[in-house]
This record gives structure tokens, C-alpha cells and sequence, in this order.
């Protein structure tokens, strides 16, 4: 079927002037299609056209609106060329006024009588090269449309896969924390029930056993609750507010039993400078670095402990040094990963505690770092941007999370 | 309700937990709780329905141990719903769950529980459960 994209719609109604056009045209292997009147040609133009040829007698002043009306319809990318063959001389207002009535939407070019067979047909040649041109210009929109609309439609899908995967993960977890913990407890239970109620008549052998069943089964709950802490942690809403950490850290030192035990082991060294952070995700930062700075000491010595801040240009760098037992520098980076550990098999961890930190920083907009040698402490860093101290502050409160509230605590 | 002697009822699904949370009552000097198994039986029980119509043999609890999850209906939807009945004011609803998960926390507080103990129950938690 031939293309009407390079067809040419004549309109020429005087004389034998549409005949011999269409000779000439044909003659150039030219595609032509002579129109009755100006609404056979706008029937014709909405099918697609290379080019419009008309003589000025064909716009009369009537019907020149058919013709306009379908020119100013035109797809932004269309721009159709008509080539109008005009009187010219002292006619030519004539010819001026039929422009005028085709619009603003009219491409036209002007040949004026008497008319040459050359002009006519470069003038019909350089009109359906540009028409072709409009023709691609179209296509390539239409593939950029497809392109946008599927590339919509995989947004939309990666955006439902997600948040099935978040759903997931959260009936995970839930599953997680009811569940698996549930035969954890069961077995401590029942070990311990021997142990207290049924010592007499077990012999220590079996007595030292239980209570390594019982051990056991301690360990492998802690195990799946902070691996549930550090989900919590990558996924829980975050909102950041200006924060005095001397109110962060005496809050740290009153909300955990094991740190107050040692809180004169504890230097703050105030003021510690006010950042842009989450209550909650702050203080199971620093209640994990404190922790671990009171777990890691040499045998036989007390854990010292200072708390520090210093400016870095916009940013305050909060330091946790311990006078413990260091760590190795290959083992430095590994640390801050999940169930990483760095070697010392006496001191009870999970090795979970320092993947919290750094979650829970990152997710704050901070970062972390240690700086060590073995035998030497250590000195755990977080990096927040500092706050205006004009900002409003939020007093420290019970964390939302229950994190910091002892398992079983009344509402 | 008798402080020396209050009526417990514990809903609970797993016989290894009823078993340890009723141990540690007894030995608390509790007298031995009521149980039921499951959130449609704690509604039923509740509600004094069917098996559990009589009230002389199946006492409206002053203390309800509720775990959280059960099949049938869960310990959430029980809690619900003795809200929206309106008759069970009297009961102190304390949560015996697994898990200390912080939607836990609040959807329970938000619904009327008195208490939310963590598994197992611990010689501790029943003082505190008794001043409520």
C-alpha cells in the first residue's frame, strides 16, 4: 500500500490546471491525489499527506475554514508545507488575503504564475523531504512515549515487589521474635525446673549440665533478639532532631542498669556539643560502645572510660575511649559487620552490637569509626552534623521502641 | 477482687508455657489458674458461654494472662473485643507474650491491657502483676 505520508493532494479547480499538474508531478514518479473541492482535500489531509498543492482560486472565502480548522488540529510535530500557486502582479493582495485565511498553523510557500515546470517541482521536492523529516521527528516521539510508559509501568512494579518484600520482612520478623524464641524458652524453663526442683536427686555432673542447657538456650535468645534489634534498626522510621547529647548520654548512663553500675568508670567530658539526631537510635549507639568499652578491659583492671566531643568543620565527632584491650587493625573494618567479632573468645557478645551502630548512625546521616592497637584501648568515634543550639530541644523520654525498657516492665 | 487469693485465668496455647507460667503462681501461693486454650475459648469463657456456662465452676477471672499468639482468634482481637463488650472492666488483662515487639507494646496499651510481661514468667512479674 503506498505511503500516504508522501502523497501530494492537489487542488486546483480552474481550467485544465489540476491535470496538467498532476502531469508534471507524475512524470516525477511523484504519488498525487486531485481533490473535488477544499472539503474533499481536508477529508483527505486528516488520512496523512506529504505536501499540499494549491492554486489561490481554491480558497474561496467560505470554505478556507475547512482547510484552517484542520491545519490548526495538527499534532505538535506536524507542520504540513503548502505550496501555493498565486496570480502575482497587480493581484497579488489577493494572494496575501488567502494566506492570511489559512491561519497560523499554515507552512506555506508562495509560486507565483506563470508557472514553471523546475520551480513546481523543487518546490513539491523540498516539501516532502521536510514532511518526511516530521514524519521521523513523530515516530521518535512515539517510541519515547512507549519507552515512558513502560518504563512507568516497571516503576510501578518494582514499587509493589518492594514494599511485598518489606511486608515480608516484617512478617519475618514478627514470626521471628514470636516464634523461634518461643522453644528457647521452653527448654530454659524446664532446665531450670530440674535444677530447682529436682537438684536433690541429680548428680552435679548432670546439675552442671542443665545449667549449660540453660546457658545455651540464654545465649541463642540474646542471639535472636538483637538480631531482631538490628532489623529494627534498618527499618524503623527516623525523624532527626537537634539533640543535646550531655542530656543523650546521662539519659544512656540512668536507662541502663549495667552502666550505672559503673558510672563512676565514666567520664563525660561536658559540654559534648548538640547534634542533629534520633533519640532513640542515639542512645542504643552509645549504650552499645559503652557496653562494650566496659565489657573489653585487660584481666585483672578496672575499665576507665571517657566520653569526648570535637568539632569537624560542620560535623561534631563524638569519641567513646576505653584503656582496654585494643583491637588488632586487620580486624578494625570486619567489626562494624554483622556477627563479626574480634577475637576473644572469654568475653561474651554476639557480635551484632557494633552492626547496630553503624546501622543506626548511617540511617542518621552519620558515620562511625574506631581507632585501636592491640593493648593499647580503643577509641570508638560517631560523626553527626552539629545543630544550632537555638534549635528546640527534646528532652530525653522512654525510648518508642521498648529497647531500653527491661523485658517486663509494666505499662 | 481477693488480693490473697484473686481468680486467674490464662490463655494460652502451648502446654510447655502453661505449665511454666502456672508453676511459678503456684509457687507465688496463687491457688491453681483457670486455662483456656485458644482466644475463641478465652472469648467463650469470658462471655460464659457453652462449656462455660457455669459461673460457679468457671468464675469470671480477676486477672487474665493473655498470650498473644493463638490460633483461632489472637490475643489482640480477644482484648478488642472484651473492650468493645464493656462488661469485662472488672478483669485486669496483663500480656504474656514471646516477643517484646514495639507494635505489640502499643497496640495493647492502646486496647486496655494492664500489664505486657515478657516470657517466662518470672517469681518478679507476679507482684507486679497483682498491683496492676
Amino acid at each position: 500500500m503506498p505511503d500516504p505520508g508522501q502523497r501530494v493532494l492537489v487542488l486546483a479547480p480552474l481550467g485544465a490546471d489540476a491535470a496538467n499538474i498532476n502531469q508534471v508531478l507524475l512524470a516525477e514518479g511523484l504519488e498525487t491525489e486531485v481533490c473535488r473541492d477544499l472539503a474533499d482535500l481536508a477529508q483527505r489531509f486528516t488520512g496523512g499527506c506529504g505536501a499540499l498543492l494549491l492554486t489561490e482560486e481554491a480558497l474561496g472565502a467560505r470554505e478556507h475554514s475547512l482547510l484552517s480548522a484542520r491545519l490548526a488540529e495538527q499534532a505538535p510535530w506536524s507542520d504540513a508545507p503548502i505550496i501555493l500557486i498565486t496570480t502575482g502582479g497587480h493581484l497579488a493582495v489577493r494572494s496575501g488575503q488567502a494566506v492570511a485565511r489559512l491561519g497560523d498553523r499554515a507552512n506555506i510557500t508562495l509560486i507565483e504564475r506563470p508557472l514553471r515546470t523546475l520551480t513546481l517541482v523543487a518546490a513539491v521536492h523540498a516539501a516532502l523531504r521536510a514532511r518526511r523529516r516530521q514524519y521521523q521527528v513523530r515516530d521518535l516521539l512515539d517510541d519515547r512515549e512507549r519507552l515512558l510508559a513502560t518504563l512507568e509501568e516497571r516503576v510501578a512494579e518494582r514499587t509493589a515487589s518492594l514494599s511485598q518484600m518489606v511486608e515480608e520482612l516484617e512478617a519475618f520478623s514478627y514470626s521471628v521474635s514470636h516464634d523461634l524464641r518461643s522453644p528457647l524458652r521452653v527448654l530454659e524453663g524446664y532446665a531450670n525446673v530440674l535444677l530447682e526442683d529436682y537438684a536433690a536427686a541429680l548428680p552435679p555432673p548432670a546439675q552442671d549440665m542443665l545449667d549449660r542447657i540453660a546457658r545455651a538456650s540464654r545465649r541463642m535468645d540474646r542471639l535472636t533478639q538483637e538480631v531482631l534489634a538490628y532489623t529494627r534498626v534498618s527499618r524503623a522510621e527516623i525523624t532527626l532532631e537537634s539533640l543535646d547529647l550531655d542530656l543523650v548520654l546521662r539519659a544512656v548512663i540512668e536507662q541502663y542498669p549495667a552502666i550505672l553500675a559503673s558510672r563512676h568508670l565514666i567520664r563525660l567530658r561536658s559540654p559534648l556539643g548538640r547534634v542533629k539526631g534520633h533519640l532513640p537510635s542515639l542512645i542504643q549507639c552509645f549504650s552499645n560502645l559503652i557496653e562494650n568499652a566496659l565489657k573489653f578491659v585487660r584481666e585483672g583492671e578496672q575499665p576507665e572510660i571517657e566520653v569526648f566531643s570535637e568539632t569537624v568543620g560542620e560535623r561534631v565527632r563524638i569519641s567513646v575511649r576505653d584503656h582496654g584491650v585494643g583491637i588488632d587493625p586487620a580486624q578494625q573494618k570486619r567489626i562494624f559487620g554483622i556477627f563479626e567479632r574480634a577475637a576473644n573468645p572469654h568475653v561474651p557478645g554476639t557480635g551484632i552490637g557494633l552492626a547496630i551502630v553503624k546501622k543506626a548512625a548511617e540511617r542518621m546521616g552519620g558515620k562511625v569509626g574506631v581507632e585501636s592497637a592491640p593493648g593499647r584501648g580503643a577509641r570508638f568515634w560517631l560523626e553527626f552534623a552539629a545543630t544550632d543550639s537555638a534549635e528546640p530541644v527534646a528532652p530525653p523520654r522512654a525510648d518508642e521502641n521498648g529497647q531500653t525498657c527491661a523485658a517486663g516492665a509494666m505499662i | 477482687m481477693n488480693l490473697f487469693s484473686p481468680t486467674v485465668l490464662i490463655a494460652e496455647d502451648n502446654e510447655d508455657d502453661l505449665f511454666l507460667s502456672a508453676r511459678v503462681l503456684a509457687k507465688a501461693g496463687l491457688p491453681i489458674p483457670h486455662h483456656v486454650g485458644d482466644g475463641r475459648q478465652a472469648v467463650a469463657y469470658l462471655a460464659g458461654e457453652g462449656v462455660f456456662a457455669d459461673r460457679e465452676a468457671h468464675p469470671l477471672p480477676d486477672i487474665l494472662l493473655l498470650d498473644l499468639k493463638m490460633p483461632g482468634l489472637t490475643g489482640h482481637e480477644v482484648l478488642e473485643w472484651m473492650r468493645r463488650d464493656g462488661r469485662f472492666e472488672g478483669v485486669r488483662v496483663c500480656v504474656l507474650t514471646s516477643s517484646d515487639e514495639p507494635r505489640d507494646r502499643k497496640r495493647v496499651a492502646l486496647a486496655g491491657a494492664r500489664g505486657y510481661l515478657v516470657k517466662p514468667l518470672r517469681p518478679g512479674d507476679v507482684a507486679e502483676i497483682l498491683a496492676a
